[in-house]
């Protein structure tokens, strides 16, 4: 199987994000800078984090739907001499995954050294993805292509397109918001001790089912956090990573970044699902912390079922008993997920993914720079020696195992 | 009719002007790949399932299935602002079950819909030239 070449070849140099004295979290809802200022903010932690001179940098990979700048134009304004790769994929949340692994095969294949990845966005102050519109024709009272089918009916914005997936799976399968209310509960308890995440304080069911409904059956609460941020990780060999700063977190193997089911209610991890384990040479059970991309509540819940953790409509129950909580047998969303910390469009929750293999969680221990927590609840979110993570794109579109040696 | 028609209304295009043309006459077509039978929705060129460009268009009973439905308590489009909430629809085909199709239902309660429920299309004249499909409980 050619993903066994592929396999551990990779890792993870350093990972950042878009920082700075005004936003110490990187999350905020009005940056005050452009959105190049955010990238280059976000390389050069990372850049740091690796103990790298940014001018090593020779390879770049992105994403973005017309919100974002062009990824040449990050190592440009960084001065970087050469770049011998260079990507700027256009789409969402489905590249979430995907642009680490098109990264990390750049890198496979020699082309680059060290490529960048990252995501940049003034996605609050900025271009909105929850306003995402109507289509071509606007301003002229006609809309024409997709939408001349979609949004003459009012049809517009993320949470409408989802809000159809999640009807129909609690209809079929009796899931309720009040399991949406538990699922945002375990989610905004790992948020608490993330000194990144906007939202940090406890939730309780009352107040997610008091918040006011966007699309039904989704609450506000349900909505992930549109955010000014940037994310970025820079990917090299294994073996450079061995003799930088940082512990070696390699990519195992990833795959992606598309899908169409008939059924509306199913992933795409139905079929990445199978092939990932099988190119990462590992087992269900192997799998450590789960970091989905949680865009609305039920989309993890559905990502749960469909890498097979539990049958199609029992996420609900699954997620009880403290299973996913830091604790659990499977920790999912460590940092709070895209809907407590913030939407960096899912690159985010990789970054979490990493920093908890790493043993680095940034949380409220007071040595947790340096890998030493305290594993004390009330500050601290590190999970106790997480060795392998699965981090996966929107509905599953890609998704990307890491691995620390 | 309303004299003047607030929301968004379609802008035809050259593989979708006869579906729109269709809806005029109170008829609801759909595109059938004439070498595999296949059903497709919206319009487009070539065929998923064989890839041919070859079709015809196919009038079908109107008669629908409710696949999923939302309820839009905070639109994107403005121009929707003063009907919150409104129903949104997808309907599946007794005559074309592969297709899924958007709309609205019009006549019923918001919370009267439920998965499953038979539907028949209803054709709307909004302006003296555009007719847009919407759905009604059968």
């Amino acid at each position: 199987m050619p993903e066994r070449d592929f396999r551990g070849k990779t890792a993870i140099a350093g990972i950042g994000y878009g920082r700075s004295p005004q936003a110490p979290g990187a999350f905020t809802t009005n940056s005050g800078v452009s959105v190049l200022t955010l990238a280059v903010r976000a390389t050069k932690e990372a850049c740091e984090d690796a103990g790298i001179d940014p001018k090593e940098l020779d390879g770049v990979v992105s994403f973005q739907l017309n919100d974002s700048v062009p990824p040449s134009s990050v190592l440009t304004a960084l001065g970087c001499p050469k770049i011998n790769y260079s990507s700027d994929l256009n789409g969402g949340g489905e590249y979430a995954s995907f642009a680490i692994v098109q990264a990390a095969q750049a890198v496979y294949h020699g082309i680059s050294n060290y490529c960048l990845v990252y995501r940049a966005m003034n996605g609050r102050s900025g271009v909105r993805m929850g306003q995402l519109g109507e289509g071509t024709g606007a301003g002229t009272g006609r809309v024409g292509g997709a939408g001349q089918f979609t949004s003459i009916y009012g049809l517009a914005g993320p949470p409408s397109f989802f809000a159809f997936q999640a009807q129909r799976y609690m209809a079929l399968y009796k899931v309720t918001s009040l399991d949406f209310a538990n699922f945002c509960i375990n989610r905004r308890t790992n948020a608490t001790n993330n000194p990144r995440a906007a939202m940090r304080q406890p939730l309780t069911i009352e107040e997610h089912q008091s918040s006011r409904m966007i699309v039904h059956p989704y609450h506000l609460l349900d909505c992930c956090l549109e955010t000014d941020v940037a994310c970025a990780m820079v990917i090299t060999t294994t073996e450079r990573v061995r003799h930088l700063k940082k512990k070696t977190v390699t990519i195992s193997a990833g795959m992606g970044a598309s899908s169409f089911a008939d059924e509306i209610i199913d992933t795409g991890l139905i079929h990445i699902g199978p092939r990932i384990l099988k190119a990462a040479g590992i087992k269900l059970k192997d799998i450590d912390i789960f970091e989905p991309y949680d865009n609305f509540t039920d989309c993890p819940m559905r990502l749960i079922e469909d890498m097979g953790w539990c049958k199609r409509g029992q996420a609900k129950d699954f997620i009880k008993d403290g299973r996913t909580s830091l604790d659990g047998e499977l920790p999912i969303l460590t940092q709070g997920g895209l809907t407590n910390e913030g939407y960096c469009h899912g690159l985010n929750n990789a970054l979490e993914a990493v920093q908890q293999l790493r043993g680095e969680a940034e949380d409220l221990c007071p040595d947790w720079r340096n890998g030493s927590h305290t594993y004390d609840r009330n500050i601290c979110r590190q999970v106790r020696n997480p060795e392998i993570a699965l981090h996966c794109g929107v509905t599953g579109g890609s998704a990307i195992i890491f691995r620390r040696e | 009719m309303p004299d003047k028609y607030k929301y968004l209304l379609p802008l035809p295009d050259f593989e979708t002007k006869e579906w729109w043309g269709a809806l005029r006459w109170y008829e609801l077509v759909f595109q059938r790949c004439t070498r595999c039978q296949t059903f497709r929705h919206p319009p487009q060129g070539t065929c998923p399932r064989c890839y041919s460009e070859d079709h015809e268009w196919i009038k079908v009973s109107g008669r629908g299935i409710l696949y999923s439905y939302i309820t839009v308590w905070q639109p994107v489009l403005p121009q929707w602002r003063g009907d919150v909430p409104y129903n949104i629809v997808q309907v599946t085909l007794e005559d074309a079950p592969n297709i899924k199709i958007i709309g609205n239902v019009i006549g019923v309660d918001n919370s009267r819909l439920t998965i499953n429920m038979p539907l028949v299309a209803v054709f709307d004249d909004v302006t003296q030239e555009d007719t847009i499909l919407r759905w009604q409980p059968r």
